[in-house]
This record gives structure tokens, C-alpha cells and sequence, in this order.
């Protein structure tokens, strides 16, 4: 920057006066001051609206979308490691054929609970009883 | 505690404080080139009763792109580009929003009849002559006539070569020339 333009290009003086005239009042009345604290105010609003990354709406859809994308990856591997149903086994020479209906409905939340029936009849030993041995245990898990 | 702000601190001081946080800089660099932006602002067409406005928008406009400043020109001419980048905006939000087309708000930007009559002819004159010229050749007139920049800076601020600075310039002045006679 230069203010002593004195080569060729500035041969036609009263231009170039008249173009460094021009603005002048104008800028001479500009309150420097005030425009100076407007500056600082707005920069400082326009630094305090802008909020760290992690707040930022992207971010957020982003995070969103991750924690949609785990908990279906989670859900789907749930799916394919679940165990296969256990197949429960009535025995068939236990000589049900015999029991009353209310016998039979009071053995049925055995039958729904075959961990609990099988520890059951392993700890009770009931492979070795007999078929009327059988049913009077029977009967008296119904009374 | 910042060091006090003094005339000798550069340009480049001052914007490295400013980033640093240090609001007083940012002060520094308003005192120091507002005027001249706003001389520039008012040649370029912009109303006086908007020139608060432009200036301010044009520093905030400045600091928030100043990481793209390298100093490969002054910082005031960068500054004055950036005005005329504002200008323009403002000037198609007022076509915008009282649906004048862009000339007539340039036209009518120069203030009333009477802000005319106070000022000299020549200038009245030139200012109606510069409405007419091409942006460019308008801003590398006032950047080099007003302002009294180098081309190469000029040329920087405005990311065209020196040489070109220098026809748009010539083009300006002819027009100008035969615009006043």
C-alpha cells in the first residue's frame, strides 16, 4: 500500500483526487467506537452459539444411527445363538394311561417344567420304582 | 495478560491475537481500517445510513474466513474485496426484499439530491460514473485510485494477475474519462 501514487497509471490528477474524495464525509462520520464493540458483541453471540461437535445436529443423527445399527447387530446375533428348544420326554411305561384327568392336570406343570422334572425325577430315583409305586407318588403330588 | 495494543503492532500481530482471544486486537483491527473500508463502501455505492452494518458485517465476514488469509496481500486490501463481496449481497437482498432490480438499488444508493448537491460536481459526477463501470474494473479502480494499493496486491486480493489489475484498471479509467467529459 502506497499513498504517494505518482507513476503512468495516476497521470489524470483530478480523477484521482477526486476519487480519494469520495467517501470521505461519509467515513468521517462512521462512530468508529460503537462499530468497533458492535464487532466484538456479535462475534462473541456468534462463538457462543456454536456448540462443541458433539452437539451438533450431524453429530447426533450420526450417533443415533450407530446406536441403531449396534443394537440390531446385537439383536440379530441373539437370534442366531439361541439354543435349541429342549425336547421334553414323557415317559411312556410310567403308566399315565391310568391316571385320572385331575391326576393328568396336576402333573402338567411338571411336564412345562422339564429342568425342574428331570432334576426331580433324578434326585427322587424314581427309575427304579415300580408302576403302582409310581402312582401313588403320583397321587400324592396332586393332593 | 495480553501486551497492550500499540501502532507498531502489525497487522498480523493483531490477528494472531484475535484468534488467540484477545477482543481488544479485534478493536485494534476495526480502529485501524474501518474508515478506510468504509470510504471504500460508500465510492463502491453502499447508502450511508447502512455503512454500520456493512462494516461490521464485512469484519465479521473477515474473521471468520481469516484462517484462509495467508498474507499473500495486505490485510486492508483483503479486507476491502471482502467488503465488496458484502456489498454485493447486501445489495441482492435489498433487490430481494423490495423486488428493485440490483441496478436501480446501485443507482439509488448514492444518497438523496441533496447529499449530491453538497458534493463537489467532479465527484457527484464520478460517482455516478463508477455505478456504471463492471465490478471489477469499479473495485480495482477505487483499490488502486482510492486506496492506493499496488497492482500486486491488488492482484492477489482479487486472484487475478498484476497485469490484468493493470487493464482492468486502464478500462476503468478510460470509461471513466469519457463518462466525465
Amino acid at each position: 500500500m502506497t499513498d504517494d501514487i505518482g507513476n503512468e497509471d495516476l497521470e489524470d490528477g483530478e480523477l484521482i483526487a477526486a476519487a480519494r474524495r469520495l467517501g470521505v464525509g461519509a467515513a468521517e462520520r462512521l462512530d468508529l467506537d460503537r462499530t468497533a464493540r458492535g464487532v466484538v458483541a456479535r462475534w462473541r453471540e456468534e462463538r457462543a452459539r456454536v456448540r462443541p461437535f458433539y452437539a451438533r445436529p450431524a453429530s447426533l443423527r450420526i450417533a443415533a444411527a450407530l446406536i441403531l445399527l449396534g443394537a440390531g447387530i446385537a439383536t440379530w446375533r441373539a437370534g442366531i445363538n439361541r439354543p435349541e428348544a429342549v425336547a421334553v420326554v414323557v415317559p411312556t411305561d410310567a403308566g399315565l394311561e391310568g391316571l385320572s384327568a385331575d391326576q393328568l392336570q396336576a402333573l402338567l406343570p411338571a411336564v412345562d417344567e422339564p429342568a425342574a422334572a428331570e432334576n426331580m425325577a433324578y434326585d427322587a430315583g424314581l427309575e427304579g420304582l415300580s408302576p403302582d409305586e409310581l402312582r401313588s407318588v403320583l397321587t400324592s403330588m396332586g393332593s | 495478560m495480553p501486551p497492550p495494543q500499540s501502532d507498531a503492532a502489525t497487522d498480523a500481530d493483531l490477528i494472531a491475537r484475535w484468534q488467540g482471544g484477545d477482543e481488544d486486537a479485534a478493536t485494534a483491527l476495526v480502529t485501524r481500517h474501518g474508515r478506510a473500508l468504509a470510504r471504500f463502501l460508500a465510492a463502491s455505492g453502499a447508502f450511508e445510513s447502512d455503512l454500520d452494518d456493512l462494516v461490521q458485517d464485512t469484519f465479521l465476514r473477515a474473521f471468520r474466513s481469516v484462517a484462509g488469509f495467508r498474507g499473500q496481500c495486505q490485510f486492508r486490501t483483503w479486507l476491502l474485496t471482502i467488503g465488496g463481496n458484502v456489498l454485493k449481497d447486501a445489495g441482492r437482498r435489498a433487490a430481494r426484499t423490495k423486488v428493485v432490480p440490483l441496478d436501480e438499488w446501485l443507482q439509488a444508493a448514492g444518497g438523496t439530491p441533496h447529499d449530491d448537491a453538497v458534493a463537489s460536481e467532479t465527484e457527484g459526477r464520478l460517482t455516478r460514473a463508477l455505478r456504471e463501470l463492471p465490478r471489477l474494473q469499479r473495485e480495482v479502480f477505487l483499490l488502486r485510485a482510492q486506496q492506493g494499493m499496488e497492482y500486486d496486491d491488488i492482484a492477489s486480493a482479487l486472484g487475478t494477475t498484476p497485469g490484468a489489475a493493470r487493464v482492468h484498471y486502464h478500462h476503468a479509467v478510460k470509461r471513466l474519462k469519457e463518462q466525465l467529459q
